[in-house]
C-alpha cells in the first residue's frame, strides 16, 4: 500500500489521548449503537470515558486500552483515524485479564458486581486470544476522511512495526461481530479471513452487541 | 500459622467452589480451572476486603501467578 499525499502514519502521544478515547467509543458503537461497557458494568457513556482517560494515562501496555498501541493517521495535520494492536500475553499475563484489572481499579464496586451478573451472556461468544498473535483493536476513521485507504495504511503500518520487533509471530488476529458488515468487509479488504465463528442462541446478547455471532479474522505472517 | 498461600488459596477455593484447591506458587490463570477475567475482580476484591489492602492498576497489571500475588501482598503486610 502507497502512501498518499498529505497523509502521515505516526505512533500516539499523549496529546491524542482524546482522539484514542474517542475511537474506542465510536469502535464501540460501530458493533451496536451502543456502548457494550457501559451495559456490562452500568455505568453512562461519560463514566466509560472518565474511566478510559484514567486507565490509557496509566500508560500499561499490551491490552487494548493502552496507548503506545495506536498508530495515529493524520491529514495535512488534521487527525483522520487510529487503530491499535498489541502482542498478547507478551508478559505472561493475557490482555483480558490486564483490562478486567484496569476496569476494576477505576469503576465501583458495585460495578463489578454488575460484570458478574452480565459477563456470563457475552462470554458464550467470546474467543480466547492465543498467546503470541497480534492483536488489533479499537478502528476509527473520521467520517470525513473514509475511502482514503486510511485504514490499510494504519493496519500496514502497525503490521511493519510489530514484523521488526517480533519477527517469530505468526499471525495478526481480529474480533468482529459478523453481523457489523461494514467492518468485516473492511477487514477482508485490509487481508483479514475469517477462520473461527462462535454464535449464541441466546437473544439477551443483542442486548450487547447487534449480532449474536463473534469472528475470528486472521492474516498469516510466517 | 496460616501463610500467605494458604488465605488466597481459602479465597479461591471458596470463590471457585473448588473445595480441597491446592494452589501451586507457579499457578496461575492457564492453569486453575476458573480463574479468568470473570472472576479475576471477584478474587482480587476477596483478597483486598479480607487482608485490608488495595492494589492499584500497576500492581494489579504484575500479577502473572501465585508467586507474583504472594510477593505483592507481603509487600503490603511487612
Amino acid at each position: 500500500m502507497q502512501m498518499q499525499p498529505g497523509i502521515q502514519i505516526r505512533n500516539a502521544a499523549d496529546s491524542d489521548i482524546g482522539f484514542v478515547i474517542e475511537a474506542i467509543v465510536q469502535a464501540e458503537k460501530g458493533s451496536a449503537n451502543s456502548i457494550s461497557y457501559c451495559k456490562l458494568f452500568n455505568i453512562n457513556e461519560s463514566e466509560f470515558r472518565t474511566v478510559l482517560k484514567k486507565i490509557l494515562e496509566e500508560k500499561i501496555d499490551n491490552f487494548e486500552f493502552s496507548l503506545a498501541n495506536f498508530k495515529i493517521a493524520e491529514v495535512n495535520g488534521i487527525l483522520a483515524g487510529t487503530y491499535g494492536a498489541w502482542l498478547e500475553g507478551e508478559h505472561g499475563i493475557s490482555s483480558g485479564i490486564l483490562k478486567i484489572s484496569a476496569l476494576k481499579t477505576f469503576l465501583k464496586k458495585e460495578n463489578i458486581v454488575h460484570y458478574k451478573s452480565s459477563a456470563s451472556i457475552v462470554n458464550e461468544i467470546s474467543i480466547r486470544r492465543q498467546a503470541g498473535t497480534i492483536q488489533f483493536e479499537s478502528i476509527y476513521i473520521v467520517e470525513q476522511f473514509r475511502g482514503n485507504h486510511i485504514g490499510s495504511m494504519l493496519v500496514q503500518s502497525l503490521l511493519s512495526d510489530m514484523n521488526k520487533k517480533y519477527p517469530d509471530v505468526k499471525a495478526a488476529h481480529v474480533q468482529l461481530i459478523k453481523q457489523n458488515s461494514v467492518s468485516l468487509q473492511a477487514h477482508q479488504n485490509y487481508g483479514f479471513e475469517i477462520v473461527e465463528e462462535k454464535s449464541s442462541v441466546n437473544p439477551a446478547i443483542l442486548n450487547f452487541y447487534q449480532g449474536n455471532t463473534r469472528v475470528l479474522m486472521q492474516i498469516k505472517l510466517k | 500459622m496460616q501463610t500467605t498461600v494458604d488465605t488466597i488459596t481459602e479465597i479461591f477455593a471458596a470463590l471457585l467452589k473448588k473445595p480441597g484447591l491446592k494452589l501451586a506458587l507457579t499457578d496461575s490463570p492457564d492453569t486453575v480451572t476458573g480463574w479468568d477475567s470473570l472472576t479475576h475482580p471477584e478474587l482480587i476484591t476477596a483478597i483486598e476486603e479480607k487482608l485490608d489492602i488495595d492494589f492499584d492498576f500497576k500492581e494489579l497489571a504484575s500479577i502473572k501467578n501465585i508467586a507474583d500475588l504472594v510477593s505483592l501482598i507481603e509487600s503490603k503486610q511487612f
